[in-house]
């Protein structure tokens, strides 16, 4: 009746993965906090389950290595061993060989890569009674409640051959005998009947008997055996069998899991309840429903419209009210906290500057900030390289950070909070910054930027240029962030998210990058305008105002045209004129002003539609290099409204105004 | 040349008053559409995208990619081809027909448009089709 465990092995990585990632955090936390008794006990606690579970599953290295770490902190736990660093090491190399099994498994192998670099993962202490009970097949289990229910006594016997002993088969052999003489049977043994006799054992056979004696009869049938050092008998613990019955995932856990552990799970187990994993995959259709949904609702929306039909205008708003509400929960359920992606960074930082000999300290804020799970699987990465790059490039030695007068533990620090419709997530250390002459002589090496161009660069635009592709400023590579780790990795990444990076830096001081995400993917509010017959969107969240002036309040003021938006001179972007049309000659023009950087800048558009949420489609491969537009959305009627990206738009527009007159 | 030593299928397309193939391998659907909508200050032979059944296909101008003189586009014919996980559209002015082309009607030596993707020339009686080679197009595009 052996239980199919295939089922709950999604479950099981999931878990062993939270677990693994848990125990990451502890270790650090004991790390920095060695005297920490709930460290120990938490790590200790979640060594248990995993060790548990993987029994379970039938993973035996998983739950051996498992063991052999518990074991390390009980002796941490009874004062016998003190945490030092080589502790920590030896905890979060286990941790690694764990985490390779768990990949290894849920790319649909087994356990073991714990077993390829050959470490010892058995365990030191002499096997005891309790854990005997892992190894044991569950036709064993079954074989022996049937013989409870049926009357029979189930022992669980170990024998121990004193050293040197001779003919140990043969002795063995008689012992067997013995009890199965007065019609007890031995349904298990270990090490296996063959091995036995091929004397393939050292002094310790272990034996499950159903058998109508008592123990103490046992004990008087076997002991009589010559040779024989310890005779240990005690009834068979059916433990595992009825727990596995109640939680498949927590079985298989010794006796001695104490109070503690026991309310531990009951929480875990309350929580499960509550909670649901969802396949990303599914939600992912659901979105895709939605938005399909959102387009739909539009079209019925524009096709009632020219009915007027009155009795149709409640239902209809209230079709747009639970579409918006469905939206909103559709789109919470993607969303997921920022630290999802930043726990793994207290890890990154620790390896990375121990092994690079440098100080430094991980500050983390913001971490409950919540993005689009599609954008937190994708900023991972180029996070990472951030980080390297800072901990490689940015932070000096610690005797130069004392000769500079700087603290000598270097800080690097990640933080994440919202900013309307984006996430904006910031990489910033206190190291050395970028050095501009550097840039911008390797830039000149490489043929990427001419000299006579370097000269009137911005801080800005040299900055920049560490974004081009294959750009390195440090003199030698390391193995750390070698020459193909670069920046324009991070650039790529983040624009195929339809976000931005900037990046600042002070020399000597430090430097900082921002990458601002967009906080969702795929449906937006915004204003449909007409520019030249053809309708555009423009987001909501970087409008300010709309309105409309006479043209004659147009202004130029070198070379831009300007107008005076609430007592504010304001530039404006024709963008008739822009997107390269014809001007009709209107004597009022429309204006929609838009923030970027604190700055407002107006565009001048034909005709103001309308408000609409959209869902973003991206235009594809061909249009990376027009950067005007952050996508493209299906309307009701099936044409197509580009998506003006503001910030992009007026970085460029600004940018042809400028040499417009320097020309 | 190996690859054209067997007998292969093509699309025949009116590109100007000229006649072009298209390897039949590539081409997903063809439709006629309404309305493509123009992208600014985009690559010159993108005339914009249009909508395909809800997806957003960028669609190129097969004018400017072939040596033809550069006239308004006489029909809305888009043959959408899947090259390397991309729907990429191709306006041409018409369609003429699918045909098979035997290894000795392929010349890969002579042009007689001198686009860089022009691959060749297929002899058919007293016609000359010009080949295009549309992987090697969207992959120099997308590639850069």
């Amino acid at each position: 009746m052996a239980i199919d465990m295939s089922q709950y092995l999604g479950i099981f990585v999931e878990e062993s993965k939270e677990n693994i990632q848990s125990l990451n955090d502890s270790i650090l936390e004991l790390e920095s906090n060695p005297e920490s008794k709930n460290a120990v006990d938490e790590i200790f606690r979640l060594m248990h389950t995993l060790k548990g579970t993987s029994a379970t599953m039938g993973f035996q290295r998983m739950s051996k290595l498992c063991h052999t770490l518990e074991s390390k902190l009980d002796e941490v736990r009874s004062g016998k061993k003190h945490v030092d660093e080589s502790l920590i090491d030896e905890l979060l190399s286990g941790l690694d060989r764990l985490n390779e099994a768990i990949e290894n498994i849920e790319k649909g192998g087994d356990d073991s890569p714990i077993e390829k670099d050959g470490k010892v993962i058995d365990n030191p202490e002499p096997a005891k009674q309790k854990n005997m009970e892992a190894s044991i097949p569950d036709s064993v289990f079954d074989v022996a409640k049937n013989a409870i229910q049926n009357g029979f006594d189930v022992q669980q016997i170990i024998i121990d051959l004193i050293k040197d002993a001779t003919m140990k088969s043969a002795r063995m052999y008689i012992v067997f005998k013995r009890i199965e003489e007065d019609g007890s049977q031995i349904i298990y043994s270990e090490p296996s009947v063959e091995d036995i006799e091929k004397e393939n054992f050292d002094r310790r056979v272990k034996l499950v008997v159903i058998t109508k004696k008592s123990l103490s009869e046992m004990r008087e049938t076997i002991s009589n055996v010559s040779e024989i050092e310890n005779v240990s008998i005690e009834k068979f613990q059916m433990k595992r069998e009825e727990k596995r019955e109640t939680s498949p995932i927590k079985a298989a856990e010794p006796e001695k899991s104490d109070a503690k552990i026991q309310s531990e799970n009951e929480k875990r187990r309350a929580k499960l309840a509550k909670s649901v994993r969802v396949d990303v995959e599914k939600l992912d259709s659901l979105m895709n429903l939605m938005a399909e949904l959102v387009i739909s609702r539009s079209r019925i929306e524009e096709t009632l419209k020219q009915y007027r039909i009155k009795e149709m205008d409640e239902s209809l708003s209230q079709l747009s009210r639970i579409t918006l509400d469905l939206q909103s929960t559709v789109m919470k359920i993607r969303m997921i906290p920022v630290s999802f992606v930043f726990e793994r960074f207290p890890r990154t930082v620790r390896d990375l500057s121990k092994s690079m000999n440098k100080r430094v300290e991980l500050v983390i804020e913001g971490e409950e900030t919540e993005l689009d799970r599609t954008v937190a699987d994708e900023i991972g990465e180029p996070l990472t390289h951030l980080i390297r790059n800072a901990i490689d490039h940015g932070i000096e030695s610690e005797e130069e950070r004392i000769n500079l007068g700087k603290p000598p533990v270097g800080t690097i620090k990640l933080s994440a909070h919202q900013e309307g419709d984006s996430v904006i997530i910031e990489v910033s250390d206190d190291g050395r910054g970028f050095d501009k002459e550097k840039i911008l002589k390797k830039a000149i090496e490489k043929g990427l930027i001419q000299e006579y161009d370097a000269a009137k660069m911005t801080s800005e635009e040299i900055f920049n240029i560490t974004f081009l592709p294959g750009f390195s400023t440090n003199d030698v590579s390391t193995e750390v962030s070698g020459r193909g780790v670069g920046m324009d990795v991070v650039k790529n990444v983040v624009e195929s998210l339809n976000g931005s990076v900037y990046l600042e830096s002070v020399e000597k001081k430090g430097s900082k990058v921002t990458i601002r995400l967009p906080l969702t993917l795929s449906i937006i509010q915004v204003l449909l305008v007409e520019i030249c017959k053809q309708i555009y969107a423009i987001p909501i969240s970087v409008i300010d105002s709309t309105l409309s002036v006479k043209a004659e309040e147009l202004r130029d003021l070198e070379g831009m045209k300007t107008a005076i938006v609430r007592n504010e001179l304001v530039p404006l972007i024709d963008m008739r004129e822009y997107f390269g049309g014809n001007i009709l000659s209107n004597s009022r023009a429309e204006l929609v002003v838009t923030k970027y950087k604190g700055k407002k800048y107006g565009l001048i558009v034909d005709k103001l539609i309308r408000q609409q949420d959209i869902v973003i489609k991206a235009l594809g491969k061909f249009f990376k290099d027009t950067k005007e537009f952050s996508g493209g959305a299906i309307l009701g009627n099936g044409s197509i409204a580009l998506i003006i990206d503001v910030p992009s738009l007026v970085e460029r527009a600004t940018q042809i105004s400028k040499t417009a007159l320097t020309i | 040349m190996g690859k054209f030593d067997k007998p292969f299928e093509v699309l025949g397309v009116k590109i100007g008053d000229k006649e072009y193939a298209i390897d039949i391998g590539v081409i997903g659907i063809i439709v006629e559409t309404s309305e493509i909508a123009r992208v600014p200050n985009s690559k010159n032979f993108l005339k914009g995208v249009m909508n395909l059944r809800g997806r957003i296909v960028p669609v190129i101008d097969t004018k400017r990619i072939t040596s033809s003189p550069l006239k308004e586009s006489t029909g809305l014919n888009v043959v959408v081809t899947q090259i390397e996980e991309n729907e990429v559209g191709f306006l041409v002015d018409g369609v003429t027909e699918v045909m098979w082309v035997q290894p000795s009607e392929f010349d890969s030596t002579i042009k007689i448009d001198s686009s860089n993707y022009v691959k060749g020339v297929i002899m058919k009686g007293n016609r000359l089709i010009s080949m295009l080679d549309l992987q090697n197009f969207v992959r120099d595009q997308i590639g850069s």
